[in-house]
Formats: structure tokens, sequence, C-alpha cells
């Protein structure tokens, strides 16, 4: 049957953007910002591969990470760092304006025009079962989607810097005082967001073929969504909501008439707007913990 | 004073934007010691013990540990000089369990050495941050956080044990529970700074104890003066050579 289809192409939709809304989420926790500047990573990443274009995979795949590495250890280092004890407001615009200052560096180097991304062609192939049509690149979606999010789990439960991360996170200040390298565990963060972006950026390439200076945007906004819509303040509620926010995308997309489907980010938006009015606090966010007396 | 001092505060100031919190704060603390704090609301007792930790900044004065100036000292590195704080509110990690609170306590210590004698001492000192090991610290009662974040301070193993108003909003037996075991730390030989409103109880309890109030040190009181409300009433209330008293304590 063709919901089957739909289940499982929007499962793998769903684990890229719950990728990127990991990373969104971590950044959020150690810092309390909220990067929407996140997509350029993606942007950057795309035109690596645009740039890098007949190279051997096994270069372009790890200088994508590089890349993507990189560009996001140089916004925390420059741009967000200084601002580490600002008001959320002025971190937000800022993050805008590293964001837009990105986009228009793309624009003027490689134009608004779709540039192609190349990579990984085989994984657009399918193959049947039954009824069923399966392109390889779902299912290497969800697998490496899986194993990232396992990975960033265990990293946060099993070891020592994931547990001064999640201090961090739960409250800085103390962090600090009780002698937690702030630094340190900040960029560590923004490490692992830009892996990530990266992997989340291949991933997207057999789908969305061509890379523009607004690609990271339409992507960053909608995991943003997804992490607001999970609940903000928990990553596993926000890598749920970026993984809800894609699969429903996705469902969506497949549930509209073929010529209705220019109205999909009315539907998802509509959704949107529903869900956070009936739960402002998140969809997966339980109580927190305060039993203070 | 033969030995020199462990904790040198002198002619510390602090202001909050145009408004001062600290004037001219002086006080020594030689190790072994164990020295209070005390003054009403609003006083400047926080504003002192996060200007000592460098988590808000000076507009004068300076702070030595160990001889070493923190000037130039972040809160991290200040703790990992060996001071640790048990913050105001207790503040422990909610979300995180009270384990993991107590491994992030060991974070400052200079040394890895004796982590698990450290710990198997907290836990025969508190032990409920034993029993209650794999909770979430979200989910105790007011008096074992409390417990767990001085039991978290200790694993640091510091020189100076710093207390931010460990008997807020505690129930009195809880308090007199928390004190038996700050006797028990200052018996060990540990050096404390505890900060309080309960005046005559912190009193009584530290070697000596100075009076905080508007930002300024008003007196410095000992054991025997816990019972002297007059000299209590004086400082806290601001009164110089029994002239007017200008501010109100809560």
């Amino acid at each position: 049957m063709n919901y089957v289809q739909y289940f499982i192409d929007a499962v793998a939709l769903g684990s890229l953007y719950a990728l990127v809304a990991l990373g969104i989420g971590l950044i959020f926790g150690v810092m309390r910002l909220v990067n929407l500047a996140h997509g350029e990573l993606l942007m950057a990443g795309g035109y690596t591969l645009f740039a890098t274009n007949g190279w051997s995979a096994f270069v372009r795949v790890p200088l994508v990470v590089l890349v993507v590495v990189a560009l996001a250890l140089l916004m925390e280092r420059l741009a967000f760092r200084p601002l580490r004890d600002a008001s959320p407001a002025t971190m937000l615009v800022m993050t805008f304006a590293v964001s837009f200052l990105l986009r228009n560096i793309a624009q003027k180097r490689w134009s608004s025009q779709g540039k192609a991304m190349n990579i990984f062609a085989g994984l657009s192939k399918a193959f049947r079962v039954g009824d069923l049509r399966i392109r390889y690149v779902t299912l290497v979606s969800i697998g490496v989607g899986a194993v990232l999010l396992l990975a960033v789990n265990l990293f946060l439960y099993r070891t020592e810097i994931g547990l001064q991360m999640r201090a961090v996170a739960s409250d800085r200040r103390i962090a600090q005082a009780l002698g937690m390298r702030i630094n340190r565990i900040v960029v560590t963060a923004f490490v692992i967001a830009g892996v990530l972006a990266a992997a989340a950026l291949l991933l997207f390439v057999p789908q969305r073929p061509t890379v523009t200076p607004d690609f990271g945007l339409q992507i960053g906004i909608l995991a943003l969504i997804g992490v607001v819509v999970g609940g903000m303040d928990r990553l596993a509620p926000a890598t749920f909501g970026g993984f809800a926010i894609g699969f429903a995308n996705s469902m969506v997309f497949s549930l509209l008439p073929k010529g209705q489907r220019v109205f999909l980010d009315s539907a998802l938006y509509g959704l949107v707007i529903i869900v956070l009015l009936l739960r402002p606090q998140g969809l997966f966010q339980r109580e927190r913990l305060t039993a203070r007396v | 004073m033969t030995e020199p001092a462990l904790l040198e505060v002198s002619s510390l100031r602090v202001r909050y934007g145009a408004v001062p919190a600290l004037h001219d704060v002086s006080f020594a603390v030689r190790a072994g010691e164990v020295v209070g704090v005390v003054g009403p609301n609003g006083a400047g007792k926080t504003t002192m013990l996060s200007a000592i930790m460098r988590m808000v900044g000076w507009s004068g004065g300076d702070v030595r540990f160990r001889g070493e100036s923190l000037a130039r000292r972040s809160p991290d590195q200040v703790a990992r000089l060996g001071i640790a704080l048990v913050p105001e509110g207790r503040q422990i990690f909610s979300d995180l369990t009270v384990g993991e609170n107590l491994r992030l306590g060991t974070v400052a210590r200079r040394s890895r050495e004796g982590v698990e004698r450290d710990l198997d001492s907290v836990i025969e000192l508190f032990p409920v941050v034993g029993d209650f090991r794999d909770r979430p610290a979200g989910l105790l009662s007011g008096g074992q956080q409390q417990q767990l974040a001085i039991a978290r301070a200790l694993l640091a193993d510091p020189d100076l044990l710093v207390l931010d108003e460990p008997s807020l909003g505690l129930a009195p037996t809880v308090i007199d529970a928390v004190f038996a075991a700050l006797d028990a730390i200052r018996r060990a030989g540990r050096t404390i700074v505890i900060v309080e409103q309960r005046a005559q109880r912190t009193i009584a309890f530290a070697d000596r104890t100075y009076v905080l109030a508007d930002g300024r040190i008003r007196a410095e009181v000992g054991p025997d003066d816990a019972g002297n409300g007059e000299l209590l009433r004086a400082s806290y209330f601001g009164v110089d050579d029994g002239s007017q008293p200008h501010q109100d304590a809560s």
C-alpha cells in the first residue's frame, strides 16, 4: 500500500531533520543561543561539494565535514563567544546577521542560481520490495541518522565531558563555579553540531541535488521550528521535534493531491500553529523536575 | 597573626551599574578558621561571595588566595585553585542524578587521588546522597538538596569551603543537621566561610563573624557576643555612635 511507502520516506526525511535539530538543540543547551545561522553550515557544505565536483568521494566527504566544522567554530569564536553574556535578543540578532552575511557572500560568489552538488549518485537508485519502491538513500538516511543520534547520546551520557556538557546546559554559572572550562565545552558542542550538519547535508543531496544561497535557510528554519515544537529546553524533545517536522513535511507532501503541492508550506505551518497553540511548552516536553521547597 | 592568611580580601568594591553594592570590604581568613558573615537581606553578602569567586566583576580592591591575586582569574580557575562554593538556594543540577552531581564536584580537584576515599567520607557524612545516588537530584527535598550541594563542594577537596545561606528555606530540624555536618567538616580541619541571615546561630558557630550591612563591614564579633542583642542590632541597623538608624532590616 502507498501509505507504507509514504511512512518510510517520511521516517528518512525525519532522520535528517533530527540531525539538524540535535545540533541546534546542543548549541542552545550550552549557550542559550538560538542559532538562526545553523542552516548556513549546510549551505557551506553544499558549495564545498559544488566546488569539488569530480573529485573522489573519499576526499569530498571529509572535506565537507572539515569545512562545516571550521565554519561552526569560526561562528562561535568570532561572533557568539564575545556575546556570551549578552541578552538573548542581542544574540538572536547576531545569529540573524551571521546568516544574512553568509548567504550574501554565497550569492556574490556563486549567484542565486542553483549549483549541482553531485555526490552519491548511486544512492538515488531504488529497489523493489513487493509494491514498495525504496531508494537506497532512504535506508542510508535512517541508518546514519540512528547511528549518529545514538553516538551523541552515548557521548552525553557515558563520557566525562558529556556529563559536563549536560551540567553547563542545566546551569552555566554554577557549572563554571564548580571548575568546568566553559569554552572547551562550548567548542565541543559546536564541533558535534558541525559534524551532524555535514552528515545531514550529505544525505540531503539525493533529494535536493542543487545548492542555492537559501538552501540552508529553508532546512535550518524548518529544523528550528521542529526544535521549538518539540521542546527547546531538552535535547531529546528537541530532536524528536526535528524528526516530527521532517516526518510531517514528507507525509503532508505525499498526501496532498499532485496539483495542490504548492500548499505544502501552508499546510505544514498551519499544523505548527495548531501544535504550538495546544502545547506551547513543546509537543514532547514533560514537566520539569523542580521539587523546590 | 603569625600565619599568613589563606584568604585576604582588601578594600573590595563592587558596583552594579551606578549602584554600589560593596564598599571597601576587608577581612582575612586563616587556614583552619571558620569565619561567619551575617547581615540583613540586601546587605551584600551574596555579592561578596560572588566577587570572591569572580562570578561578578570588581570595581576596586583585591582578593588574594594563598597569597595569589584572583583579579585576573575566571570562576572556573578560582574553583580549581581550591575555593568551593555552596551557592545560595542549593542550585544543584536538578536534571542530573545525585551521583552525577557528585561526580561534577570532582572537576575542580587538583588531584584525582583520593576521590574514592572522599566519596566514602561524604556519604558517611550525608548518607542520603549515597542512598539516592541514581535519583534525579531535583526530586530530593530542600534539606537533601542542601546536603548534596555541600557534598558536591567537598568532593573538590577545597582548601576553602564557602557557603551562601545554607539554612535558607530549611526547617529547623534540618538546619540543625546541616550545622552538625558543618561542625564535622570543621573538625576535619577544613577552612570555612559561612554567610547567613541567621545571625545568632552563625556567631555562636564561627570563630569570628563579621556583620555586613549596606555593603560595609560594621563589626567583628566573637562567639561570646552571640547573646549580645544590643551589639547586633546596632551593627545591623547601621547605628554609628548611637545616632540615627538609616536602614531597615527585613
